[in-house]
């Protein structure tokens, strides 16, 4: 604690020596839509001081009393110089140029803020339209598929959306939109995430090196910025495809005060479908509906009060369905008898979040928030028989199964920016969440059994954290970004306390060469129960409680980051991360088998670890943008519990893995994208014998029902599949209409159509049979997808 | 334990889902050597002893190499033998190793197995204590009407000073007419245990139970037999509480686990439990305390 006084004491003297400094502050915005550039850099050559735009568009830079010239840029857009006397505190607010909007094929704006210049390290940003050139899964754009590409970050399954960072589970990582966690981020299974790229304005993702500011997951950070709405005129785009078709409306309501985005998604093979299965139905006599479809809905609005007050609501609500319906009517002597049947699966999450920036002055920022967050997984079955005979009274029977799980949140939360000279951006804030925990309930109702309701109870728990940090530039050459993380988490009578300090830094070797290195301590207090490692949405959300501790990990990492002219940013890390207090359900153990407490059917205790390399060559400007990625890594896990104690490889543990994603802009119209992917196999647990098993039969100890061999299995994911590879391509091309743009997208998933291992299952072999012998066995490796085609119509206007 | 993924498979097979076959470089060593033995005091020492077999032999189904030429000892906690098997004739039925005496209650048992040359086996278990059913409830004077079932309600009193593992057991005398002759032999009962808190999915047909949620405590337990049209009395049933060790509970318990999860690629697969030694299988003692239903 003495420590942690003195280190602010140091920052805050720091601080208070410069004086005779006036400060301009104010925000960075596109032209064209008024959309906040978040991230967005200006940059006073002379003194070589900078600073940057904040998740708002806010940006604070406090200089010396002279004339002065400033350099705003931004990826993509026209740098944009300006020049004057700074004699007081001036407030200019910059709209910067699409590049895209001028008549040039190639993009060469400058780099804003440089990867060797940050303090940043293990923190990766693509550009949204950057992440909408390169070719989809069946033609739909998604975020989260784009940054498994990254190094270090794995995908799991084939098809799925989890994300895997540094051997660290999938509940491990803090995703956030417009700042409120989401729980559950699959649509179909995982197969689609629920992020819809016209909705999204900026996408960050952090690995390592955490800053104070965020915490309670223990892998990483995806922050994903939804869209203002465009603050000058009506704008629209949208797409119809294979899978799902959606639209996006943004506009002003009062021209640069208030604005609103929409922006809708929906599936269609329901409906599709749906007059084959009643027509399938009506020949077997009954009437019968069913289908699947997932739907998202995303709607901010966007109000500037005055220059020093602005506020925003956002909500995003989506969900997943399948439903089946039959019914059926027949009649004998004189009595009807009519049954209904009806099945119903659905997930969703519904996020609301109400925020209020308020500038206090040129120098601090403030936003406070206020959210509310659920995810709800729903199972439900019913039967229901109506006998009706005449002169006799009508006899119903029933029967009914319904399963729930989910959470909510309630949260608020305040934070500051404060820039108090070029040398340091300080933030400090508080947070606190209420959860409420369902961790599964399954209720029958019965007419003839009566009802009954099992299951764990709702838990209720509280999360307060607060943090401080300071991106702190200590000389021309040696800056850090140091603060610590203090949170608390209460739940049935027990209070978990943890105080976890952060620090990153870079030291200039060259003036575009950087040697960086960072130490972060995380803790997470929530934990996910999951059956199989395929992102179902029957896994479980449950707190820590007082039999079960909160996850904890320790990383350090080191790099080195290059940006070679102006284009090129290069960056070497290596890592190494000890998790500790993780759980995993014993073997065997199912989410539905709800009879008896959720914290008696895990093992606890867990340790991980990983280390590994990455290297990650990026290029975010001209007609050839993307990356070609690297990583070498290990991961492994320990219980007590598991695999007789011993150590063994995590499942998504993957050597090597290599991704390439490029995208060429021939002309304005036309663009060509490719993603290939390498990755070593992933781990799996097989059979390696059969032995005679026993049985509990009194009388026939020997041969009973139940199995009579067992199996023996080799240790725990001890052994690999094949390796992944995969080649996508795409190719589109704009024309521009009187009404605005299309644009045509042919997509090849798979292109070569490799036969990727998805499961494997030990099976006899039907076909070889030779007379005499039993049936061989043999090890069959399922697959996925093969070469998939895909075409999507898209417009704006 | 399939239908948690039957949505899956719903998908799986919707699309194109193709197979190939693959190989594995699954080791081939020395199959190790199985013992199975569960022991009570109402039986003499039975032993099975057998090969474990590469999972990919293609001889099907249960056939196991049986090893015949053990020889198994015997010895008390004491380390005092009690007895040694060797596989001569007349001590071999089937693949198991029939011995003369009977375990005791109360008593813990290491039985060692020599195989040729290779390392000792050893297992180490005790028989239970017995615990008695203090005293049963049945409705036996109705006739069942088909589809009804009849309700039982055991009460025992758990020991406080030790975990307790049991198993219920209901038995029917019943026989067969071979060239005229009768032969009754005893047929296990299917039952259902009506406290849910004690079931478990994965433990059908046989139930398990552990004394978490009683310990030290008079019990009762409630169990459902259903018949189809037979008058109660005319049955010879009879209801066993079977007090068995922890590692009789623990290996059935992870082998049904096992059983309900096979052919479940997404599960993680599940490890039967073994207090063998080096080597598989089971050493695991119980006692049953027997009551009549009537």
């Amino acid at each position: 604690m003495r420590k942690t006084i003195g280190f602010v004491s140091l920052i805050l003297l720091s601080c208070l020596s410069h004086a005779q400094k006036f400060t301009i502050s104010g925000y960075i915005k596109d032209a064209e839509t008024g959309e906040s550039l978040i991230g967005a850099t200006l940059i006073h050559p002379k003194t070589s001081s900078g600073s940057s735009a904040n998740t708002h568009g806010f940006y604070s830079l406090t200089l010396p009393k002279d004339s002065i010239t400033l350099l705003y840029s931004y990826v993509g857009y026209q740098p944009t110089t300006i020049r004057f006397f700074l004699r007081r505190d001036t407030v200019i607010t910059i709209n910067l140029q699409s590049s895209t909007v001028l008549n040039e094929v190639v993009i060469s704006g400058t780099k804003a803020d440089p990867i060797h210049e940050s303090t940043k390290m293990s923190t990766l940003s693509v550009p949204i339209e950057q992440i909408k050139a390169l070719p989809a899964f069946m033609g739909e754009t998604d975020i989260l598929k784009i940054l498994q590409l990254m190094p270090g970050v794995q995908s799991g399954n084939e098809g799925s959306t989890g994300l895997y960072v540094r051997g660290g589970g999938p509940d491990q990582n803090l995703m956030l939109l417009d700042g409120v966690p989401i729980y559950n981020a699959s649509h179909l299974f995982g197969f689609f995430s629920v992020f819809n790229a016209d909705a999204i304005n900026h996408v960050e993702l952090i690995k390592g090196g955490f800053p104070a500011r965020y915490g309670g997951r223990l892998s990483s950070v995806i922050d994903i910025n939804m869209k203002e709405g465009n603050m000058k005129k009506v704008k629209g785009e949208g797409s119809i495809g294979l899978i799902s078709s959606k639209v996006t409306v943004e506009g002003p309501i009062i021209k640069d005060r208030t604005s609103f985005i929409v922006s809708a998604r929906r599936t269609y093979i329901d409906i599709l479908a749906q007059p084959i299965i009643r027509s399938q139905a009506r020949k077997q006599g009954s009437q019968a509906s069913g289908g699947y479809y997932f739907y998202d809905l995303n709607l901010k609005l966007n109000h500037i009060i005055n220059p020093g007050n602005r506020i925003f609501l956002s909500t995003y609500f989506g969900d997943d369905k399948a439903y089946a319906k039959s019914k059926y009517t027949d009649r004998y002597d004189t009595t009807t008898r009519s049954s209904n049947d009806e099945f119903s699966l659905k997930w969703g999450n519904v996020i609301t979040a109400a925020r209020w920036n308020h500038v206090f002055g040129p120098k601090l920022f403030s936003n406070v928030t206020a959210t509310y967050s659920r995810y709800l997984f729903d199972i439900a079955q019913q039967y229901k028989e109506t006998r009706s005979t005449p002169n006799l009274p009508e006899e119903i029977t029933y029967s009914g199964i319904k399963y729930h799980s989910g959470i909510r949140d309630w949260a608020a939360k305040i934070d500051f920016d404060y820039l108090p000279n070029p040398d340091h951006f300080i933030r400090f804030g508080v947070n606190n969440i209420w959860h409420q925990f369902s961790p599964g309930v399954l209720a029958f109702r019965s007419s003839i059994d009566g009802d009954t309701t099992v299951g764990a109870k709702v838990t209720s728990a509280y999360e307060a954290a607060a943090y401080v940090e300071d991106d702190w530039k200590i000389s021309k050459r040696f800056k850090i970004n140091a603060g610590v993380h203090a949170s608390a988490f209460a739940v049935e009578n027990e209070w978990y306390y943890s105080v976890q300090p952060r620090i990153s830094s870079r030291l200039l070797l060259t003036d575009d060469l950087s040697f960086k290195a960072s130490y972060s301590s995380m803790t997470q207090f929530i934990h996910l129960l999951s059956n199989v490692g395929i992102g179902l949405p029957t896994d479980l959300w449950v707190p820590s409680t007082a039999r079960i501790k909160p996850q904890q990990a320790n990383q350090v990492a080191i790099g080195f980051a290059k940006t070679y002219k102006s284009q090129y940013e290069f960056s070497l890390e290596g890592y190494y991360k000890k998790m500790t207090n993780l759980i995993e359900y014993k073997d065997g153990a199912s989410y539905f088998d709800i009879e008896g407490d959720w914290q008696d059917k895990v093992a606890t205790n867990g340790q991980g670890k990983s280390y590994g390399a990455e290297v990650l060559v990026q290029k975010k400007t001209g007609a050839v943008t993307g990356w070609v990625g690297y990583t070498l890594s290990k991961a492994v896990r320990q219980f007590d519990e598991l695999n007789f104690g011993k150590e063994y490889p995590y499942r998504y543990d993957r050597r090597h893995d290599v991704s390439v994603a490029l995208t060429h802009e021939w002309n304005k119209r036309m663009d060509f994208s490719m993603v290939w992917v390498y990755g070593t196999g992933n781990s799996v647990t097989l059979p390696i014998a059969t032995y005679q098993a026993t049985s509990n039969n009194l009388n026939s100890r020997f041969s009973s029902y139940g199995n009579d061999e067992n199996v023996y299995y080799g240790d725990r994911n001890s052994f690999r599949m094949r390796s992944y590879h995969r080649l996508d391509l795409s190719f589109s091309w704009w024309k521009d209409k009187k009404w605005g743009q299309r644009k045509w997208t042919f997509g090849l998933y798979n292109a070569y159509s490799r036969l990727n291992p998805f499961f494997i299952n030990l099976e006899y072999n039907y076909q070889n049979n030779p007379q005499g012998q039993g049936l061989s066995k043999q090890f069959i490796q399922y697959s996925l997808f093969p070469v998939i085609p895909s075409v999507t119509y898209s417009f704006k206007f | 334990m399939m239908k948690r993924h039957l949505i899956f498979f719903s998908i799986l097979t919707a699309t194109a889902a193709c197979t190939t076959v693959v190989d594995f470089d699954i080791p081939v060593e020395r199959p190790k050597v199985v013992i199975n033995s569960l022991f009570s005091p109402d039986s003499v020492w039975q032993i099975q002893i057998s090969r474990a077999k590469h999972v990919l032999d293609n001889r099907q189904g249960s056939y196991f190499d049986p090893v015949t030429d053990a020889s198994v000892s015997i010895r008390d906690q004491d380390n005092v033998l009690i007895e040694t098997i060797t596989g001569s004739f007349k001590n071999l039925v089937g693949h198991s190793y029939i011995g003369k005496t009977k375990p005791l209650p109360g008593k813990l048992y290491v039985i060692q197995v020599e195989v040729n040359n290779e390392t000792s086996i050893k297992a180490i278990n005790k028989v239970p204590t017995l615990v008695p059913i203090t005293s049963f409830n049945i409705d036996s004077s109705r006739f069942i009407a088909e589809g009804e079932a009849i309700e039982i309600e055991v009460n025992f009193k758990d020991p406080a000073e030790e975990k307790n593992f049991y198993t219920i057991k209901i038995i029917e005398d019943a026989f067969y007419v071979i060239n005229k002759d009768t032969v009754w032999f005893p047929r296990e009962i299917y039952y259902v245990l009506e406290d849910p808190t004690l079931n478990s999915e994965f433990s059908e047909p046989d139930k398990y139970i552990n004394d978490n949620l009683f310990n030290g405590k008079n019990n009762s337990l409630h169990l459902k037999i259903y018949f189809y049209g037979s008058n109660f009395t005319s049955l010879n049933l009879r209801l066993a509480l079977v007090s068995i060790s922890e590692e009789y509970y623990k290996y059935f318990t992870t082998k049904s686990l096992q059983d309900n999860t096979n052919g479940d690629p997404f599960a993680q697969p599940v490890q039967v439990f073994s207090n063998i030694e080096n080597g598989l299988g089971i050493f695991a003692g119980y006692s049953s305390s027997v009551v009549e239903l009537k």
